[in-house]
């Protein structure tokens, strides 16, 4: 059966973000590999577009940057999450658990 | 004030475009590669490529504009305004002579004056930085 792929609700992209540099540091080229890898071509998500996402968080606080080395020994830009970053992911995460609930209530009862 | 701060957004403008350059390019080759393992011809990998990211000029435009916001330049710059206000008010209530006072009450009002056309003119840091059409487009790493 081929795969509808969902275009992002917006707001989610930070939050898949978080998630994933709440592993380990990361690369953009690695963050995008890992949502895609997450997400399973399920939603549509142009690689691109985590940069200005990821520029937006770091102004914001909740990740920070630096130069490093990458696998295939080249300058890489690698951003991990600080310790902001890490309550807005439960904030956000908790956030969206209510909003799913809340949306799959209504589904069921409307 | 676009003459002090203008020429320093400007390079600072350009140091930034260089670096997300470098960062989205680095993306773009890992992508290609990665399409290219799949025995596909170069030139299709990074057309894949391509599309799999997005508008490149776009993208590095946007992220430029967020980066600006954000620079230590500017945010010094307030810093100084601040700096300026202080000494002007120190000067002003410690200074005897009518002269001196009068020049804690200009180095107040330049203070307050710049800080307000700051924030008149949109109250963001990358307000100050013109936008640049000379850089060349992004490219792909061929070799």
């Amino acid at each position: 059966m081929a795969k509808v792929r969902t275009d992002l609700m917006q707001g989610t992209l930070e939050l898949l973000i978080l998630k994933t540099l709440s592993r380990d540091q990361m690369h953009g080229y690695g963050i995008a590999q890992r949502i895609h890898e997450a997400v399973d071509d399920l939603l549509k998500v142009e690689d691109g577009s985590l940069y200005p996402a990821l520029y937006r968080m770091e102004e914001r606080g909740w990740i920070a940057s630096e130069w490093g080395v990458s696998d295939n020994n080249r300058r890489a830009k690698f951003y991990r999450l600080t310790k902001a970053g890490r309550k807005r992911l439960e904030g956000e995460r908790a956030n969206w658990e209510r909003v799913s609930q809340a949306i799959g209530r209504i589904l069921e009862t409307a | 004030m676009n003459v002090f701060i203008g020429p320093i957004q400007r390079l600072n403008r350009r140091r930034l475009q260089l670096q997300i350059e470098e960062e989205l390019q680095f993306h773009l080759e890992l992508l290609t590669a990665e399409h290219s393992r799949q025995n596909i011809p170069w030139d299709q990998a990074q057309a894949a490529a391509l599309r799999r990211f997005g508008d490149v000029e776009k993208i590095r435009d946007e992220c430029v504009r967020i980066a600006s916001r954000n620079h230590p330049v500017v945010l010094a710059f307030k810093w100084f305004l601040g700096f300026v206000f202080v000494t002007g008010v120190l000067v002003r209530v410690f200074g005897t002579d009518y002269h001196v006072t009068r020049i804690g009450t200009g180095l107040m009002a330049v203070a307050i004056l710049s800080r307000v056309l700051l924030y008149v003119r949109g109250m963001t840091r990358s307000t100050f930085v013109k936008a640049h059409h000379d850089s060349a487009p992004l490219k792909l790493n061929d070799s």
